[in-house]
């Protein structure tokens, strides 16, 4: 009786070292400002956009990283094709928000308490325009006094989410899109 | 005048008027939104609810609309040229973010005062984890 208690208590105090040992691995970074640029080159003028308020979290321990992104951020230079973005392109009334949800490929070899640069290519499904498609994005990531910085740099085909182009215009306009990401993600969660 | 002439002096001064409008379309740039009137005038904590409760509805209520925020400063942040007020309470994760216009002055913007922003509306930021946002964008100081 008294040995089976023995047992029971032993195992317990196993659990909860084990249990402490996960939860302090298990960080995550994150930023409320990440910036992500769409940059699309055209005969006439090159479209511009940038975004600085994305919400990006990397899980330090899985490798799983999240983007979260409000489409109406997405500041033109001009008014009109800020409105052709939101209106006829991206509609975002309708789907104001695009994520990512992903995981890091080579996470183990990514030393999260050490300075250093890792090339550390991303895969998982971006959502944008109501369309989810699986991609995968080859990255930086960069440790810098306990901050991980994160930059990629990837190009979408619109048609992949059914973005149309209207037929006026189709010849000057181009059908990728390249996408930029910078991120320092300077927040911690334990 | 003969009739082909007016004619002619008609159709170029429509050509000339169209381009003329066509090329104020195109360069067209964003207003200031201090000449711009705002659709709703609102505290902080009364938006970030309004998102909590219903965010479908209230991202047709505000999306691209210009609504003003009045609230505590809970932090500022400085990223470049880039400086974004956020409006909340201390004791809440949730709070309003204001990206302010890079041509207005926000020098003077102490934390814990009681200020109103304009800004226009582009959305929420649902997290539980780190907080769930309310965001403006091209934001400047009223009252102030």
């Amino acid at each position: 009786m008294n040995t089976i208690s023995l047992i029971h208590k032993i195992s317990l105090f196993i659990l909860l070292i084990i249990c402490t040992f996960c939860s302090t691995g298990q960080t995550k970074y994150y930023t409320k400002t990440a910036k992500i640029n769409f940059y699309s080159q055209a005969p006439l003028e090159n479209i511009e956009a940038v975004n600085k308020s994305a919400i990006a979290i990397v899980d330090s321990k899985t490798g799983d990283v999240q983007f979260s992104i409000l489409v109406k951020g997405f500041e033109f230079e001009k008014a009109l094709m800020q409105e052709h973005f939101n209106e006829n392109y991206l509609e975002s009334s309708k789907y104001p928000k695009s994520q990512f949800s992903g995981k890091i490929q080579n996470n183990e070899v990514v030393n999260y308490s050490k300075d250093g640069a890792y090339t550390a290519s991303v895969k998982g499904t971006l959502t944008l325009h109501g369309v989810a498609k699986e991609i995968t994005v080859p990255g930086i990531t960069t440790v810098k006094n306990g901050v991980p910085v994160m930059q990629a740099e990837f190009y979408i085909i619109l048609s992949d989410y059914n973005i149309s182009i209207p037929s006026l215009v189709k010849d000057k306009i181009s059908k990728t899109v390249r996408i930029t990401i910078d991120c320092t993600l300077s927040n911690r969660i334990n | 005048m003969s009739r082909k002439k007016i004619v002619l002096l008609a159709a170029c001064s429509i050509i000339l008027v169209t381009a003329f409008y066509a090329y104020k379309e195109y360069t067209r740039k964003k207003p200031n939104l201090h000449s711009v009137s705002s659709a709703y005038e609102i505290t902080d904590s009364m938006l970030i609810n309004e998102f909590i409760k219903n965010e479908q509805f209230s991202n047709s209520k505000y999306l691209g609309k210009i609504v003003s925020v009045t609230g505590q400063v809970k932090q500022l942040d400085k990223d470049g040229n880039t400086v974004t007020i956020v409006l909340g309470s201390m004791h809440n994760a949730s709070s309003v973010k204001c990206a302010m216009d890079s041509t207005e002055k926000t020098a003077n913007v102490q934390l814990s005062e009681t200020i109103t922003v304009k800004g226009a509306c582009i959305g929420f930021n649902k997290d539980d984890l780190i907080g769930s946002d309310v965001i403006l964008n091209r934001c400047v100081l009223i009252n102030k």
